[in-house]
């Protein structure tokens, strides 16, 4: 593979992992908060 | 849970957005603003530190601040300090995995080897290694809070490591470049203008990526401490009214 590949390699890796740790956080976000929700109409 | 959460949707996503945007100049300064080096640097392919170095910065400031968290949990006890030590330990993590990964792909060509065992990549290792332990360490505790104190421990003392990393090439003879320097005007080597510019701008996209991982995983961390209080609360069954603040939406 050419050098230039190699670089478009290793930005596809950054980004990916970026967007992947986001994905991961939006998920985390979204299940608690469907589970607050969740609780909070059993409160009341 | 104590207080309301750090941050507030509408500057989480302004945050964000203004990251991503960074992002994208710095990717286009870095692809074709920025001078392509010699051949011997890898050409194209040096391009990679401008991705590689602001990744380590993010993960030397993440780690700063799991020991400066730490720290102020030790003292305190508040949870906030705790729930940033661990988000800041996770961002870091994330950071250095990259640099970890992008480094080996510029070595090959350039030094003939994916890896070589010198003081900067060893101690990269070991610091990598620390903050992956800290983050089992959380993940295997049956009670996130009860592991706060052993956490705050361990990222205080794994701090240690990091200037090692930053100095190691220039405390011993590594095969890991010592920095960038100014540009040379006889051989053309080193950082120009255009290249300088590029590297900042990354530097600051980068860090504004990280403030914005670090804010949202920090919210996400508040959003499951207070599910665990309400589940907790109607296990224990009808007692004193819990206050539930509906959290506004992220947009998410």
């Amino acid at each position: 593979m050419s050098n230039t590949a190699w670089l478009f390699v290793a930005l596809g890796i950054v980004f990916i992992a970026i967007g992947g740790y986001t994905a991961s956080l939006m998920i985390r976000s979204k299940r608690s908060r469907a589970r607050l929700e969740q609780l909070t109409r059993a409160e009341h | 849970m104590q207080g309301r959460p750090l941050s507030t949707s509408p500057k989480l996503k302004a945050l964000g957005m203004a990251a991503w945007a960074a992002c994208a100049v710095a990717v286009v300064l870095a692809l074709f603003v920025a001078r392509e080096a010699s051949a011997d640097q890898g050409g194209p392919l040096q391009r990679i530190f401008y991705f590689h170095v602001p990744s380590a910065w993010v993960g030397y400031l993440c780690f700063a601040i799991v020991f400066i968290a730490s720290i102020a949990y030790l003292r305190t006890g508040a949870r906030r300090w705790d729930l940033l030590a661990h988000g800041a330990a996770e961002v870091g993590v994330v950071f250095v995995t990259l640099v970890l990964l992008t480094g080996p792909i510029w070595a090959r060509p350039v030094w003939g080897t994916w890896w070589q065992w010198d003081a900067r990549l060893t101690s990269a290792v070991v610091m990598w290694l620390t903050y992956l332990g800290y983050l089992f360490l959380r993940a295997l505790a049956a009670d996130p809070r009860t592991v706060g104190r052993l956490a705050a421990i361990v990222g205080i003392v794994g701090f240690i490591n990091v200037p090692i990393v930053h100095f190691s090439v220039y405390w011993w003879r590594t095969l890991h470049p010592s920095g960038p320097t100014p540009a040379n005007l006889a051989d053309g080597s080193g950082l120009g203008g255009t290249e300088l510019l590029a590297f900042f701008v990354s530097l600051g996209a980068f860090t504004l990526l990280g403030a914005w991982l670090l804010a949202w995983r920090v919210h996400a961390g508040q959003l499951a401490d207070r599910v665990e209080e309400l589940e907790l609360a109607a296990e224990l069954g009808p007692g004193p009214a819990v206050a539930v603040t509906p959290e506004p939406g992220m947009g998410t």
